[in-house]
């Protein structure tokens, strides 16, 4: 279901809950993300010997060298024949790995860590705030535009919602995981927010205050969450490798 | 909002059986080589060399075949190889290169240093 503590880590089971099939398969790919091929595919069959397992490992070495070969012969193909630049290939890969993740999002959350006035700027007006920092073009623009940041206290956990994924800060936090689409999630989460977030693994003190931000066409929701214990002598840097998209949704713990 | 043909790209997927893996919201690969047919795909689409919805619907294929000839819990599942399988295809499909050049370039390119 929607809101599946493994999903907040993967996002990996991103489906209507009547397909099996497709859960499955999303399954699959969280393995993918995490482990080399580590068996052959016959029949299914797993033979327990340090013989079938010394010919997996060779299987699953050469299938991993095969498709490193595969991949390097299409580039280099396609580059000799002028359909593409390795220029246009790093143009499409730095997009995504400086602009479309949760970086922008977790520079500004460590800023506002090492920085208490420019916390309390970000509070008071997010796009300003924001536009001070060095973040690629765009940041401030687009949906970024109507962006307002909440802090989490000791007294008070933040919770931003929303229906569409087009309500999603995405210049800040990357792509939103599928669950925050979710009706369902939306749904309970504005109702009993204290379960849903137990579900996501999540233990909210009942002393502490659960505020939930619906995020709107008008407004984009982010929070910043509370620096983690023992974090003291670490650099803005090392602090912004901490921060998750999900600890901006508030989701999750930092 | 202006939209980023990449933002568009893998967007279009989310949702879908054939969506990249992710950690953290972020895409994530566990080889170059799966980086490197990330890109090429998209920077293919990108220049109009085919659309993105024809390279989706080759990866969908790939994706269906083998779970049409694999147990459903095969540990050996690697998405990028069938997103470098859909890609073949869609490449031999818009008559950029042929099946036999993809071939004959991968086996000189297997005895490359970098892929023993």
């Amino acid at each position: 279901m929607g809101t599946h503590p493994e999903n907040s880590v993967s996002d990996s089971s991103n489906i209507a809950p009547d397909d099996s099939s497709l859960r499955v398969s999303r399954r699959k790919l969280l393995v993918a993300s995490t482990a080399v091929a580590a068996a052959p595919a016959i029949g299914g069959a797993l033979v327990e010997t340090a013989q079938a397992q010394q010919q997996q490992f060779q299987y699953s070495t050469d299938r991993e060298a095969r498709s490193v070969a595969r991949a390097l012969a299409l580039e280099s193909l396609l580059v000799e024949k002028g359909i593409i630049t390795s220029n246009t290939v790093n143009t499409v890969l730095s997009f995504f790995e400086t602009q479309m993740g949760p970086f922008n999002g977790a520079k500004v959350v460590a800023r506002a860590w090492i920085d208490p006035a420019f916390k309390q700027a970000l509070i008071d007006d997010t796009p300003a705030a924001i536009a001070k920092l060095d973040l690629p073009k765009g940041m401030a623009g687009a949906e970024g535009e109507h962006m307002r940041a909440v802090a989490n206290s000791p007294a008070v956990h933040n919770l931003v919602i929303c229906t569409l994924c087009s309500c999603y800060p995405w210049p800040v936090l990357g792509l939103p995981p599928y669950w925050y689409k979710d009706p369902t999630f939306r749904a309970r989460a504005a109702r009993e927010p204290r379960a849903v977030l137990k579900e996501f693994g999540l233990n909210i003190a009942p002393s502490v205050e659960i505020k939930t931000w619906d995020s709107s066409a008008q407004i984009r929701w982010f929070v910043v969450p509370e620096r983690p214990a023992g974090t003291a002598g670490k650099s803005e840097a090392e602090l912004a490798k901490l921060i998750t998209a999900e600890g901006m949704m508030g989701v999750a713990r930092v | 909002m202006q939209t980023r043909f990449e933002h568009f790209a893998i967007t279009s997927m989310m949702g879908s059986p054939d969506r990249p893996p992710r950690a953290d919201g972020a895409l994530c690969f566990a080889h170059e080589w799966e980086r490197s047919a990330f890109g090429v795909a998209l920077a293919l689409a990108r220049e109009g060399h085919f659309e993105w919805e024809d390279f989706r619907q080759h990866l969908i294929a790939t994706i269906s075949d083998w779970e049409g000839s694999h147990q459903i819990d095969d540990p050996s599942w690697n998405y990028y190889e069938q997103w470098l399988n859909a890609l073949e295809a869609a490449v031999v499909a818009a008559g950029l290169a042929s099946h036999e050049e993809l071939v004959t370039r991968a086996a000189a390119a297997a005895e490359h240093p970098c892929c023993k």
